[in-house]
């Protein structure tokens, strides 16, 4: 923790070397969650780029009021939603109490996190960011509402349109594991 | 509804991203460094163009300080010259102006409870009899008026040769008969900064000499001014893509687009210039109080640096290798790998003997004084290398036909502000701050660039006065 404290300082006085050390110890952590927003690896490493240089931009910013990682992530989310804004297309409202619910969580337990984040990449722009908000990063749907300018019906008809897909999804790799070992 | 954010789905999703780690390709760094060193350079240009203004409005201030100072105002009276009574309404008091500046006032018509020598019989007579000016010697401050009055009697106030104060005791002396005693003295000049020195009427003109040793720090960097494109080079240590760089070139047939090429892929690389370490011995004319001309020999060891790219030309295969500060190892084609670490830098070093010819005006003579300094250099590059910081980029002759990059002589042109203070009679300790700036071109034909680099300093002497 006293080393990531002197990075902090060293950024904060735009020292390269302890930009890169930053960089080294959240890249990996920060693709992972620039990848559930993105479509593709390059769009991820974009979204990545994009937002490491406007932390080392607002680093002088940072007190030290929450952790480094979380202040990161927060700018990486960010700029995920404004790399998607332009993006989002947001389905019609859909009766949330139709969803139906087969899957429990050994389902998703099961599986690889590769294979979670390439079902989510799958996912449709709008539903994916609302998901990855709501279900991943824990927002209620009131702040995402706020986040996205939309309302808080489209927020929540949008996620319950994600996890439908999503179980659907889970269902259909559920079977044909089944079928595959019988 | 259901709360989907605090069932089992959500929770497994959550603990399988905690933790999740995909490491992101090489090129994303790179395109944050390449990003980072532009806005290095923004920076670096806003802070030089913040110094440029101040240097201007230091500049602007100085013109407009002598500008006052050249505006003296001149006195000049005939001695025993009639002057007309200044008139002023419903005073009874005429008021004259001697010869040397001596204001003096005497009734101006006399009335009926007036005798016939003009005074008043009822009240004590009050004449007054003031003057201007004065010095330091005699305890009269500058623009003092004193008033003197003398009870029945009229006394004459006026300034005589030493500027001490004569009493004339005139009794019952009508206005009109009144004789104001001859004052010789003329007040030469009255300027903005120093009024009426009036018994300096010999100035010091003898020539005098002193001799300074200095020294200081100053920043010369010849990447700073560069204004054409590179073509094409052996070895370059780049500023901007595309824009910036330093280059030799002995092949003028090679073509430049690999270079660009790779110049482009690469970020910006700013050469900063590093504090630096001058000295020196000046030899002075002093003309007279105000002028001051001086020359000698300074000794300046300037450094510049770049903190990260770098493009390297391997003359086995001609191909053009950029070297990322931060990231990338190369792999040129006689096998040796280079890695350019995040430590990476190159040092540019300049030796440079120069020659000033300076004069100097002093525009404030306090306990402080104060110069404006302006002149030319005669500047000779006696040693120019160029070099790595780690061994392996040193292993690359990064500065073999670097020196064919510059001429070995340049003439610049200087300014600047000294600040001195005179002590034990003989000696003054003075702080100098200058700028100088290349009159023309310092790089040569070999050269892909032109640069007319700036110099920034600062200077500490002592100076002895014969």
């Amino acid at each position: 923790m006293p080393r990531t404290k002197e990075l902090i300082k060293g950024c904060q006085k735009g020292d390269r070397k302890s930009q890169y050390e930053l960089y080294q110890q959240y890249s990996s952590g920060m693709m992972a969650v620039a990848l559930r927003y993105s479509k593709s690896t390059l769009e991820a490493e974009d979204i990545l780029q994009e937002g490491f240089i406007k932390v080392f931009e607002n680093i002088k910013k940072f007190r030290g009021e929450s952790s480094i990682g979380y202040w990161i992530k927060r700018i990486i989310i960010n700029t995920a939603l404004n790399h998607q804004r332009s993006k989002l297309y947001l389905y019609p409202m859909v009766d949330v109490e139709d969803i139906k619910e087969g899957i429990d969580s050994l389902s998703v337990g099961n599986l690889a996190v590769e294979d979670l984040m390439e079902l989510i990449q799958e996912l449709p722009t709008g539903c994916q960011v609302i998901f990855n908000l709501y279900a991943v990063e824990g927002y209620q749907h009131k702040e995402i509402a706020k986040m996205l300018d939309i309302n808080i019906g489209t927020s929540k008809s949008q996620y319950a349109r994600a996890r439908k897909i999503l179980m659907e999804q889970l269902e259909k790799q559920s079977k044909w594991g089944n079928e595959r070992f019988q | 509804m259901k709360d989907f954010n605090k069932d089992n789905f959500n929770d497994s999703i959550r603990r399988k991203f905690a933790d999740a780690e995909v490491q992101p390709g090489n090129n994303v760094w790179e395109g944050i460094e390449a990003e980072l060193l532009k806005q290095d350079n923004i920076s670096m240009h806003k802070k030089a163009a913040f110094y440029r203004n101040l240097a201007a409005a230091v500049i602007f201030i100085a013109l407009i300080s002598i500008y006052f100072n050249l505006q003296d105002f001149t006195f000049s009276t005939e001695p025993n010259s009639t002057q007309a009574p200044i008139e002023i309404k419903d005073q009874n008091d005429q008021i004259f102006l001697s010869d040397n500046d001596v204001i003096l006032t005497k009734p101006k018509t006399l009335t009926n409870s007036q005798n016939e020598n003009g005074f008043n019989d009822n009240i004590d007579e009050i004449n007054t009899v003031a003057f201007v000016g004065g010095s330091d010697e005699t305890g009269y401050k500058n623009n003092q008026i004193s008033v003197i009055q003398d009870n029945k009697d009229l006394a004459v106030a006026a300034v005589n040769d030493n500027l001490g104060l004569s009493l004339t005791k005139v009794n019952n002396i009508a206005p009109d008969a009144l004789e104001l005693p001859e004052i010789n003295n003329q007040v030469k000049e009255v300027s903005y900064f120093a009024v009426s020195k009036l018994d300096e009427t010999n100035e010091k003109s003898a020539i005098a000499w002193n001799t300074n040793v200095n020294i200081g720090s100053g920043n010369f960097n010849p990447n700073s001014e560069i204004t054409e494109t590179p073509i094409f080079s052996t070895v370059s240590s780049l500023n901007n893509p595309g824009t910036n760089a330093r280059t030799t070139g002995d092949d003028a047939s090679f073509s430049n687009n690999q270079e660009r090429e790779a110049v482009e892929n690469l970020s910006s690389a700013p050469m900063q210039g590093n504090l630096s370490f001058t000295f020196g011995l000046n030899f002075g004319v002093i003309l007279n109080e105000k002028w001051n001309i001086k020359s000698g020999v300074q000794y300046g060891a300037y450094r510049s640096s770049s903190s990260s790219s770098t493009v390297v030309r391997d003359r086995n295969s001609d191909k053009f290798y950029p070297y990322h500060g931060a990231s990338s190892s190369t792999e040129i084609s006689d096998g040796r790998v280079v890695t350019a670490i995040s430590e990476y830098e190159l040092y540019n070093d300049f030796h440079i003997v120069t020659v000033p010819l300076m004069t100097s005006y002093k525009v404030i003579d306090r306990k402080f004084d104060v110069s404006l300094v302006a002149g030319l250099s005669a500047d000779f590059i006696i040693r120019n290398t160029l070099k790595g910081s780690s061994d392996q980029i040193n292993e690359i002759k990064f500065d073999q036909n670097d020196r064919q990059s510059y001429k070995n002589f340049f003439a610049s042109s200087i300014a600047g502000i000294e600040v001195s203070y005179p002590f034990a009679d003989k000696y003054a300790i003075s702080v100098m701050p200058t700028y100088k700036r290349a009159l023309s071109n310092v790089t040569t034909e070999n050269a892909t660039f032109n640069s007319m680099p700036a110099f920034v300093g600062l200077n500490m002497s002592l100076a002895y006065m014969f």
